[in-house]
């Protein structure tokens, strides 16, 4: 058995962020988090192989953001993240948010599962319930999308430091 | 520009398997390798950490709110127009009760006739020492 805290541990940063960027709001996506261990110490965690049950982790993570979005509908508190500090920051995490939101909704899954969590795409397959051609074919679709939506935001950053790696440390 | 060029560099840049012969020919596609620089751009923008010094602002208004917006403004203009009206209304009826010596105002209404008359006489109806 795996250890679930030590699971959610390991993924909850990779956790916020992709929640982050899938609900818009950071207080929503803290909420969402701790929703996600709640529902992991709760349950048997998979006595897969490791990227099994990373795949598990943020399948829950998925449904429970989906709903959260399927209640904001409801309600009438659309946002989106602001950087208070720098105006520039702010007007591209608005460009981001919007072009993020003109994506399918399985596309913008793939892609968040992918650059914000760093999950494999068998992982992202298992995630989504999908097979992994459909999960590269989604992904590249949504790639091509945001470079052409954000197409002025990359190219202001094209002189900025890349790496290979996404945000996930683990 | 080929998309196979293009899956194949998603493929390297997600780290996935990637056949060297393949990926060698990609890397030797000029529109290929922009696209390469911009999905890690890309990944740079997306992957910074949304949730660090982040506020949250009221978005666009979407077509719901526009909804309730005019759904709210079509209510205060019926109230208004219901308080214009009675107003008018309550115009005219002082028109009516003007005191002696105010200009004279043709009166179309008149009191409607009573359909009872109950007569109190003091000392059998009331007691006038008692007040």
């Amino acid at each position: 058995m795996v250890d679930a805290e030590r699971l959610f541990a390991a993924h909850r940063e990779g956790l916020f962020r992709y929640l982050c960027r899938i609900v818009g709001r950071a207080e929503a996506a803290q909420d969402l988090t701790q929703e996600v261990f709640v529902r992991v110490v709760r349950t048997a965690v998979p006595t897969e192989d490791p990227a099994g049950s990373r795949a598990w982790l943020f399948r829950i993570a998925r449904n429970l953001a989906l709903n959260h979005l399927r209640d904001a509908r409801r309600r009438p508190e659309p946002a989106v993240l602001l950087d208070r500090a720098q105006p520039a920051v702010q007007e591209l995490g608005v460009a981001l948010t919007e072009a993020l939101n003109a994506l399918s909704e399985a596309d913008r899954d793939v892609f968040l599962l992918r650059e914000t969590a760093g999950l494999s795409y068998a992982e992202i397959g298992v995630a989504c319930e999908l097979s992994v051609d459909a999960v590269r074919a989604r992904l590249h679709r949504a790639r091509v999308e945001l470079r052409t939506t954000l197409g002025d935001a990359i190219g202001r950053h094209r002189r900025r430091p890349v790496s290979l790696h996404h945000g996930e440390r683990t | 520009m080929s998309e196979p060029h293009e899956m194949i560099i998603d493929a390297f840049l997600d780290g996935e398997p990637v056949d060297a012969e393949r990926l060698t020919e990609a890397l030797g596609d000029a529109p290929a390798c922009q696209y390469l620089a911009d999905v890690l751009v890309l990944r740079g923008l997306v992957g910074s950490d949304p949730g660090a010094d982040a506020v949250v602002a009221p978005a666009r208004t979407t077509a719901a709110s526009r909804r309730t917006w005019i759904a709210a403004a079509a209510v205060v203009v019926a109230a208004g127009s219901g308080f214009g009206l009675g107003w008018r209304a309550a115009g005219n009826r002082a028109a009516l009760i003007a005191p002696p010596g105010s200009p004279a105002v043709a009166i179309s209404v008149s009191a409607p006739e009573p359909t009872a008359v109950i007569r109190l006489e003091s000392g059998v109806d009331w007691d006038e020492r008692r007040w």
